[in-house]
């Protein structure tokens, strides 16, 4: 296995996957780490078809499993989240604020819920896998990909009612 | 809010988490180490697939005896570790690692600010060399990258330096008993072997060859033996490569012409195993041509069966042989 070809051609999106949920350098770091380290065992067993897909939904249980560990260790980071720049350019320094503390929000509800509902909702909305491609990946029934990905929406909906006018304003303007 | 504005709320949020701004890449150190990783976790040697279809079928069979065993075990791990890090002194390490057969470790530079450098050491080589006051060495040019060392017995090493990606760049093979020194370059096909040793004296420009010497053995075991028992100090536990360790420091300074130099050394020691999990070193000269560095023992696997062809002095097939000549400068 040629592993400093494959650290060369998938390691960014491997970072940016992890990057994205976990904000900490040094877990972030442990996280990219830890990714091919399963991605080595993994392969000693059977051949890996798609790289990228693999090393994605490995990145992504793995910072899921992060921020969960951070959540339950009730530690509360005081860095500001990702590089402190509006996630979206057209709206006002509160709405940022609020913005940034929607992502935060975001993180801790994926935290929170049950860990294939977050996969789940993280390879479909962020790394903008298709359902098929998702079935393929966690290795389950497309229709389970939907039934999945309605429970999270769910979570996600009560847990971010606060923010729901915010959007409501944006989309207004 | 309908449900439909519900949901297109939630898709529009997790938007939100897709657009953080992140940077590009990883950090090219983490993709050295990663890639030091991997590659030393390749070079393990495998559990043959019909050995490990035997153990699984025995934990299937004898499973609850397993579990039973396994929990008696786990207390009396968990009650003799109480007992090993209350008693663990450092004589007992050093005790230890003069019981090992082989060591692999992985060696990684964290800081230089100052060191010997390349090019002014081939200045040395023609004569051109001047020490001037307050002059900074800069960084070898492979200071940085992460190394994978095997050591056998006390007189073999084989140390493979990495590139960014996890390539071997060079393999550097030494006998201290013999005092024979060798470097391999794969992709150039070269071999290279240092006979002599030329020292420049610090306060003129003198120079001595000689071949080079043997040594008693490598540095890793020299510098644990160097080290005084009574010179060390106990830190508080920390979890380690998930291992609960403890730790000894020690300081040591020495007055040399270039300055005082002083050497920290940190040894995180397994209280079960009574051998190091980490080693940190860091080296502050008083001098600033010499200036500071610090680096890192860790991944230590202890006791694995290492093949002497590895350490072979021998010119491979295919390669150059080119003879070369190692520089230092005398310090005391």
């Amino acid at each position: 296995m040629d592993w400093p070809e494959i650290l060369n051609q998938h390691g960014g999106i491997v970072w940016k996957t992890i990057r994205r949920l976990v904000t900490d350098d040094a877990d972030a770091s442990d996280c990219f780490q830890e990714t091919f380290v399963a991605a080595w065992e993994y392969s000693r067993k059977q051949p890996v078809i798609n790289w990228p897909g693999f090393l994605t939904r490995l990145a992504t249980a793995r910072s899921l499993d992060f921020l969960r560990k951070r959540l339950r260790t009730k530690v509360v980071s005081l860095v500001t989240e990702g590089t402190g720049e509006p996630a979206c350019q057209h709206i006002s320094p509160a709405a940022t604020a609020e913005e940034n503390e929607l992502v935060r929000r975001l993180r801790d509800a994926l935290a929170e819920m049950p860990h294939d509902q977050a996969e789940v909702c993280c390879l479909r909305f962020i790394e903008n896998f298709s359902y098929e491609q998702i079935a393929d990946a966690l290795r389950i029934p497309v229709n389970h990909v939907g039934v999945l990905l309605h429970r999270a929406k769910t979570s996600l909906r009560h847990e971010l009612a606060t923010f729901a006018p915010l959007n409501q304003q944006r989309t207004e303007v | 809010m309908t449900d439909s504005d519900q949901s297109q709320f939630v898709e529009e949020a997790m938007q939100s988490l897709r657009n953080v701004p992140v940077p590009d890449g990883p950090p090219f150190e983490l993709l050295g180490v990663t890639a030091a990783r991997l590659q030393s976790l390749s070079n393990d040697v495998d559990v043959p697939q019909c050995l490990r279809s035997t153990l699984m079928f025995r934990v299937k069979r004898y499973g609850r005896v397993v579990v039973i065993g396994a929990a008696v075990v786990a207390v009396v791990a968990w009650i003799g570790m109480i007992d090993h890090s209350a008693t663990l002194a450092f004589a007992d390490v050093k005790q230890q690692v003069d019981k090992l057969r082989s060591v692999r470790y992985v060696y990684t530079r964290l800081v230089e600010e100052a060191a010997d450098d390349i090019e002014e050491m081939q200045r040395i080589e023609r004569g051109e060399r001047k020490v001037e006051s307050g002059r900074t060495f800069r960084t070898a040019n492979n200071a940085h990258q992460p190394r994978i060392v095997r050591v056998l017995g006390r007189y073999l090493q084989r140390s493979e330096t990495l590139n960014a990606m996890g390539e071997i760049e060079s393999i550097s093979i030494s006998d201290s008993r013999t005092g024979k020194h060798i470097e391999l370059r794969p992709k150039e096909k070269q071999f290279l072997e240092f006979d002599t040793q030329v020292t420049l004296a610090f306060d003129s420009d003198k120079k001595t060859e000689s071949q080079i010497s043997p040594t008693p053995e490598v540095d890793l075991y020299a510098s644990i033996r160097e080290i005084p028992s009574n010179a060390i100090t106990r830190l508080p536990a920390r979890t380690i490569e998930g291992k609960q360790v403890i730790g000894f420091y020690s300081e040591t300074t020495t007055g040399t012409k270039m300055g005082t130099q002083t050497f920290e050394r940190t040894y995180w020691v397994d209280p079960k195993t009574k051998l190091p999990v980490r080693i940190e070193v860091s080296h502050h000269s008083t001098d600033k041509r010499m200036g500071s560095s610090e680096w890192i023992y860790s991944g230590f696997v202890f006791d694995e069966e290492l093949p002497p062809s590895l350490f072979s002095t021998e010119v491979p097939e295919g390669y150059t042989r080119e003879t070369r000549k190692i520089f230092g400068i005398q310090l005391d």
